[in-house]
């Protein structure tokens, strides 16, 4: 299962590497959201400031549908699903390696949008460990939850609309424990983050057994 | 197939009438108003019943329902159909519960919404649920729409203790207060008539449930069985062109 | 409005929302019925 997964993830990531869609499409995107955000909200930066940890963990999701539906939509060309399932790699393997390439687009997306929001909106950088943790964890979570999700909305010609419906309620409890959890490290109570980051581990590891164990049945189907 | 229901399922529609008719006589003239929240507590003996036979019955069955379709050994076509009926149910109850708990909310804290955590909580449900009836009418082959949807359904089940947890730790950690402590105010002191009457309220809406599954449920069979013969029909045109084309 | 406007909008919305509801599924019960008749198997 795990050398499926790592020959998924690989072909993934060279596919965003070659099509480049991740950097010239999806990043841009999520900076126009954070700016877009800043016009719309009309504030001082005291407050970007402020809210800036929310702001910052719903460009993420958005941002991050996005990333998903494209792991997905590469799959839909030149029959490349029916490969995927006569390919005979395991199940469990496919799902891992899809959300595993997901979490690297995800990790760069925040690397820049964290540069993005101290910039743009004047948050300072404090209880760095702790916003590390948040990260990864969140991440995992965002990548498995997605993966899942997107396979039950892949091949769907509705895809594009059902995915954030049915992901979104989902992944709102990453979100808030994210974006808690960043705001307590900012803070500097990083000590306060804790419940959160316990949340987001559990959370991961909920929807990465439920992947590992679901994605094979689900794939043969979509 | 005749268009009359069974006469068990009239007498259930009769009964739930009457015992709706009743909680809604006791709820607004012969209870009194509460000590705390005065008269707005009426609201609540439509508001907690509709919230629980949602909740806890009508998305309780369609998680059982979807994992026993699931399951190879008692895998048929009546739990997929008992899945759907019951979430369409119970999305139509939880929305009733949102609306009633916003106009309760606006007599008591003068707002139509706020982010406590049971109003959270019950809203992404809501959403999730409304998702999973989505997924139902996406077309494919019958087999796979069901088992996409009440895999969708074992996902939104799960999902449920961790949304409610989430939110319930992000609203203790920020008690909103204007609202003073929501405790005192979201549980009256339900005792006597209001006591029974909220029983009543609960009966009355489990019956209206129960009335609106057999129907429900009777309907989703017949599109199923409309569905099929869509599909024969089609089959049967198809192999007549052959027969044509060959002859 | 007053308090006992919204109760009253409560329980007004509340019963006409549901007799709607029920009256879609019986009324699509009975268009249906009529569409299934011809093969009168149950």
């Amino acid at each position: 299962m795990w050398r499926d997964a790592v020959l998924v993830a690989g072909k993934d990531l060279r596919v965003e590497v070659r099509s480049r869609v991740g950097i010239n499409q999806v990043i841009p995107f999520a900076v126009l959201v954070l700016i877009v955000f800043a016009f719309a909200l009309d504030s001082d930066r005291a407050t970007l400031a402020a809210v800036g940890p929310g702001l910052f963990w719903v460009t993420v999701l958005f941002s991050g549908l996005l990333a998903i539906q494209r792991s997905f939509v590469i799959e839909s060309d030149d029959d490349a699903r029916d490969a995927l399932r006569l390919s005979g790699l395991d199940g469990g393997g496919i799902f891992l390696g899809k959300a595993a390439a997901v979490a690297a687009q995800l990790v760069l997306l925040e690397v820049v949008l964290a540069l993005g929001v101290i910039v743009l909106y004047g948050v300072q950088l404090r209880g760095a460990a702790m916003l590390l943790l948040t990260c990864v964890a969140a991440t995992v979570g965002l990548a498995a939850a997605g993966t899942v999700y997107g396979v039950i909305a892949a091949g769907l010609r509705v895809r594009d609309t059902l995915l954030p419906l049915l992901v979104l309620p989902v992944l709102a409890p990453v979100l808030l424990a994210a974006a808690r959890a960043c705001e307590a490290a900012l803070a500097g109570t990083p000590a306060e983050g804790w419940p959160w980051v316990r949340m987001l581990t559990v959370f991961a590891t909920i929807y990465v057994t439920f992947g590992v164990v679901a994605f094979g049945p689900l794939l043969e189907e979509a | 197939m005749t268009t009359k229901s069974s006469p068990a399922v009239r007498v259930l529609g009769w009964l739930s009438a009457v015992t709706l008719a009743l909680t809604a006589v006791m709820a607004l003239v012969v209870t009194p108003g509460d000590v705390n929240m005065g008269d707005s507590v009426r609201l609540l003996y439509l508001h907690v019943p509709t919230a629980w036979l949602a909740m806890y019955v009508a998305f309780g069955l369609t998680t059982l329902a979807s994992a026993l379709y699931l399951w190879k050994r008692t895998r048929s076509r009546f739990w997929d159909l008992t899945a759907g009926a019951s979430a369409e149910i119970g999305v139509l109850f939880l929305g009733l519960t949102l609306l009633i708990g916003s106009l309760w909310g606006r007599i008591t804290w003068g707002v139509w919404w706020t982010w406590d955590a049971r109003l959270t909580t019950t809203a992404v449900l809501f959403v999730l649920y409304v998702g999973y009836l989505a997924v139902r009418k996406v077309p494919a082959s019958p087999e796979v729409q069901s088992r996409r949807a009440a895999i969708v359904a074992i996902a939104a089940f799960l999902d449920v203790p961790i949304v409610h947890y989430a939110v319930e730790w992000w609203r203790t950690l920020h008690q909103d207060a204007s609202l003073g402590s929501p405790q005192r105010v979201l549980d009256p002191q339900i005792t006597g008539t209001m006591a029974w009457t909220l029983l009543l309220g609960v009966v009355a809406f489990t019956l209206l449930y129960c009335w609106l599954m057999a129907h429900r449920f009777r309907l989703a069979w017949m599109e199923d069985r409309l569905a099929d013969r869509a599909m024969q029909i089609a089959i049967e045109e198809r192999r007549a062109e052959a027969e044509v084309a060959a002859s | 409005m007053n308090d006992a406007g919204y109760i009253f909008a409560g329980y007004f919305s509340t019963f006409a929302i549901l007799a709607g509801y029920a009256g879609w599924v019986i009324r699509r019960k009975r268009t249906l019925s009529r569409l299934l008749r011809p093969e009168d198997t149950t």
